[in-house]
């Protein structure tokens, strides 16, 4: 195709509508027998059409993204990060909804306020993976990871307004409430996980409980917790229990 | 990784999520990819292929027209499948059977005529250059199509002058028509 375009100035006028009548019909006359107009006039109005819609572009961008991080990551030489508590975690849980990974790990600090350690040990980045084929809880999942917390909290809560024995959206909804800073939900949310005591969440439950009640102020409540999780050997969390206890025990 | 019901996948589509794009390109491009260089492809070619049958899927979505009738992922396999099939005549190459790495289904013959092939082809070539453009430009032209008033979309872009926004697209769209027709793809279009 040539890449001499010669009526761009005539074509844009004709599909904005700018053309005087007798302009318009002349400009319409010439298409009939001038093939290089014709082609030119039928790409300025494929572009057009592939352009309008916001949504397509929007997949198109993502897609593209997505082909070209794969591409990237297909040429990395792939690195090994062993970590057995990890793997524990993993196996452990299998078939489990969520997974809180270990970036909470390992971080240290000294002699700080409540709303520090807080915000130093809750991460909500990785409470990832999905539940039941149900589409409600697919919406509300989605409005979690495009972190609008408040419209997937709602959700959460019409969810378990119908059936309020699914453990996993509990703690959804625990950690939604925590980003909206509605901790007294978030309680409500851990406490009925706990309580339940047959399920795979517990011990996440149990820490953000803590965390929880460190937020809102109830610092005995949260060094009960801190310390029930810290003396258990099996805990998930029983380092950072410790670690947090330290800190609180310094103030 | 995690994993998605299917219909998690087609509602995340949809919403055009993120998460579940990238967990459908990592979980069914590797299928795609063995379907079209096994049977006389490039890898590039796997790409376009899945990125048709992708917005294909997209669309009929959007409209509600979309109903499995099998897994997501067989469904997604036969629509690339059936792109490459296509692709393949179209070269015309011929193979006794294709090598397969998935189950696959009949689709309706209305779902992949000649025409949608052709423009969902199309589409993707425009709309690969165009986001190559500058943001700047991308946008402009956004907005021309939308037939917003020149006016508006001159303080929109910070443009001082409704001349120099009319302008602006012009030069954009010169751009773009200059990076498509350079493009060997287009050429069977235009």
């Amino acid at each position: 195709m040539t890449t001499n375009f010669k009526h761009s100035a005539s074509i844009d006028q004709f599909l904005a509508n700018e053309m005087a009548p007798a302009e318009r019909a002349a400009f319409e006359n010439e298409l009939r027998s001038n093939s290089d107009l014709a082609r030119e006039l039928k790409l300025a109005q494929i572009i057009d059409y592939s352009i309008i819609r916001d949504d397509v572009i929007d997949l198109r961008k993502k897609l593209i993204a997505a082909i070209n991080a794969g591409k990237a990551s297909r040429t990395e030489v792939p690195v090994v990060r062993m970590n057995t508590r990890k793997w524990w975690y993993a196996a452990a849980s299998l078939f489990a909804l969520f997974a809180v990974t270990a970036t909470l790990y390992l971080q240290t600090n000294r002699n700080m306020s409540a709303d520090s350690l807080f915000t130093e040990y809750y991460n909500s980045e990785n409470i990832v993976d999905l539940t039941r084929g149900d589409e409600n809880i697919v919406d509300a999942i989605i409005k979690f990871q495009q972190k609008d917390y408040a419209t997937a909290s709602d959700l959460f809560k019409k969810i378990l307004a119908k059936d309020d024995s699914n453990i996993a959206v509990w703690f959804y909804y625990g950690i939604a409430n925590i980003e909206t800073q509605n901790y007294e939900n978030s309680i409500t949310a851990f406490t009925t996980i706990i309580k339940q005591n047959d399920n795979l969440y517990i011990e996440h439950a149990e820490w953000y409980l803590g965390l929880c009640y460190l937020k809102d102020n109830q610092k005995d409540k949260a060094m009960d917790q801190f310390v029930a999780i810290a003396s258990n050997p099996d805990n998930f969390h029983r380092q950072e229990a410790k670690n947090i206890l330290e800190k609180l025990q310094l103030k | 990784m995690i994993h998605y019901s299917d219909e998690a996948i087609l509602e995340g589509l949809r919403l055009r999520s993120d998460y579940i794009i990238n967990f459908i390109y990592k979980d069914f491009f590797p299928l795609i990819r063995f379907l079209v260089v096994e049977n006389g492809g490039r890898e590039e070619d796997a790409e376009d292929i899945f990125q048709d049958g992708i917005i294909i899927v997209y669309n009929k979505i959007n409209v509600n027209q979309l109903t499995l009738t099998s897994s997501f992922k067989t469904y997604m396999y036969s629509v690339c499948r059936n792109l490459w099939l296509q692709k393949l005549n179209k070269r015309k190459v011929i193979f006794d059977k294709l090598t397969d790495v998935e189950e696959y289904i009949d689709l309706p013959k209305a779902l992949l005529t000649e025409a949608t092939v052709r423009e969902t082809e199309m589409h993707r070539i425009i709309q690969i250059h165009f986001l190559s453009l500058h943001e700047d430009c991308q946008k402009v032209l956004r907005l021309f199509t939308k037939n917003i008033p020149l006016r508006d979309i001159a303080t929109v872009m910070g443009y001082k002058t409704e001349k120099y926004a009319k302008a602006r697209k012009y030069l954009c769209k010169e751009e773009l028509k200059k990076r498509i027709a350079d493009d060997p793809r287009s050429q069977k279009f235009f």
